[in-house]
């Protein structure tokens, strides 16, 4: 139990440091206020009259796309960071294991810019007067628990692959574009190629975007939220796997420079 | 050729030498490169999705947004490269004035654009097979050009507002994003005035409407006029930022773009 508590305890201080290194910001300003605005204007502005039947559809799918550019800008980039600061040495070879501090500053990344982006997600519907409507409100908020679930996984997993290369900015860029067209999310799965309709299955948000839409429409999907968790735990396991990987060659190489 | 002629000419090259520097080959292949053409496909599938636009109008905005990559983002390590090096002071205590020197550094980036804009129509043409409309578009490469020119133009603006605060990331993506809110990229005229109000005074806007008018068949010289008006707009408020920042830093010393 005392194990656990500790557990539990390394977790939230890093969480909690992650969110001050956050303060201030500008990227998590970009992402979490100015793009889900702008992608929020364009899609109420263009389907006009079927705003009332697709609104809460499509704020649906805004928020999950800008959670998914928070991951691959902010919590994926959280050891790159760290290298740069000099501190991913002290984060790996500290008392407690480095990988409960990577979940602990992922876990304060992704919720920090969920608040966010659902804030300012709220705020624009608001000054749009675009009314959404949950018919399951206590699903739909199990839904975006999980759908934050899966991004502090895929911030964990991002952070360990960006890690292994110099260009993490460039590719981290590279990354964000093939899940906003191939994600299920603001491109419906329908209006995508028939040779690769079969790749938003093995992306999660795309299947939080089916539970939150089902459950904001008054049913439960519960293949949809079975396959969120199950590959949300999937994700998780393939980062505990490469964080270990990194670890280990680091200490076999005797260096923590990782690269 | 005169010797200020031959000093501007030097600075072009040595602003192809820092670009460069800062955007090897490889980069730009292997990263940027991509990242424009899934941002076009992205730009031109929502587009046809949300406003059920025919292609010719979701893919010409499309391509315009991607103009914004580097004339509004990239563009910024224009001046900031001064910022970070520490050669401000070299630059203003030049002969050529620092917006002149801005200005000649900055034509790779317009280039560049226009570069990611080809690709991404050979890209997007080849998987949906429309190669008419494919080259009709080609043959509006210089009204591309020129929205390329006018993006920069608002992106040195941008950067110079933003390098002493160190706040281009914000600059640069605000830019961006208004453009692919109020130009007309995926919104159709007539949706959301405020919006077009905002347009009308941004890079993109004008020109964009120009190649639709164009491809329509319909009179499109005073949207290319009204683009270029946008432009010197851009230009003059650059250079009046950037010629205010250069004197205040003679005159107290500090070259910290404020």
């Amino acid at each position: 139990m005392g194990s656990f508590r500790e557990t539990g305890w390394v977790i939230w201080v890093c969480a909690r440091m992650q969110i001050e290194e956050m303060r201030g910001n500008h990227l998590g300003l970009v992402i979490g206020v100015i793009q889900p605005c702008v992608f929020l204007l364009v899609t109420l502005g263009s389907i006009g009259d079927r705003v009332e039947a697709e609104g809460t559809r499509w704020a649906t799918a805004v928020v999950l796309t800008s959670l998914w550019a928070a991951t691959v800008w902010i919590a994926g980039s959280i050891l790159r960071i760290e290298k740069l600061m000099g501190t991913l040495a002290r984060s790996i070879t500290s008392v407690q294991p480095g990988f409960l501090v990577l979940l602990g500053k992922s876990l304060g990344a992704t919720a920090r810019s969920l608040v966010i982006i659902v804030g300012a997600t709220g705020v624009t519907l608001l000054a749009t007067g675009t009314a959404v409507h949950v018919d399951r409100p206590a699903w739909f908020a199990l839904g975006l628990l999980a759908a934050a679930a899966s991004g502090v996984a895929l911030g964990m997993l991002l952070s360990c692959a960006l890690l292994l290369t110099l260009h993490g900015t460039e590719v981290a860029a590279a990354l964000m574009y093939p899940v906003f067209i191939l994600g299920g999310l603001m491109i419906p799965v329908e209006a995508l190629p028939a040779p690769v309709r079969w790749i938003p299955a093995t992306i999660s948000l795309s299947w939080a975007q089916r539970f939150l839409t089902g459950a904001a429409s008054g049913e439960v999907p519960f293949i949809a939220l079975g396959m969120l968790v199950a590959l949300t735990v999937l994700y998780f396991a393939c980062a505990l796997v490469a964080f270990s990987r990194i670890a280990d060659r680091a200490r076999r190489k005797g260096t923590l420079d990782l690269v | 050729m005169s010797e200020r002629l031959w000093r501007m000419w030097k600075v072009a090259g040595f602003g192809w030498t820092a670009f460069r520097a800062e955007n090897p080959t490889r980069v730009i292949v292997t990263m940027m490169l991509p990242r424009a053409i899934l941002q076009c496909a992205f730009v031109a599938m929502l587009g046809r999705v949300v406003g059920g636009t025919d292609l010719s109008y979701a893919l010409s905005g499309s391509l315009a947004v991607i103009l914004t990559l580097s004339g509004a983002v990239a563009v910024m390590d224009v001046p900031l490269s001064d910022k970070w090096s520490g050669t401000f002071h070299r630059i203003r205590s030049g002969r050529l004035p620092v917006f002149v020197v801005f200005v000649l550094r900055s034509w790779p980036y317009a280039l560049l654009g226009v570069f990611f804009m080809l690709v991404a129509l050979l890209g997007v043409v080849a998987v949906v097979g429309a190669w008419h409309l494919g080259w009709q578009l080609v043959l509006w490469t210089p009204m591309y050009l020129l929205m390329s020119a006018t993006v920069c133009a608002s992106g040195l603006a941008g950067a110079a507002l933003a390098a002493g605060r160190n706040a281009d990331i914000i600059a640069g993506n605000l830019i961006s994003s208004l453009i692919l809110l109020s130009s007309g990229i995926v919104l159709s005229p007539g949706q959301l005035s405020w919006v077009e109000w905002i347009g009308t005074v941004l890079p993109v806007t004008h020109g964009l409407a120009a190649v639709r008018s164009g491809l329509d068949g319909d009179p499109w010289v005073s949207d290319a006029l009204a683009e270029v008006a946008v432009g010197i707009g851009w230009v003059l408020l650059a250079g009046v930022i950037v010629s205010v920042q250069a004197r205040r830093a003679r005159i107290s010393g500090h070259d910290d773009f404020v």
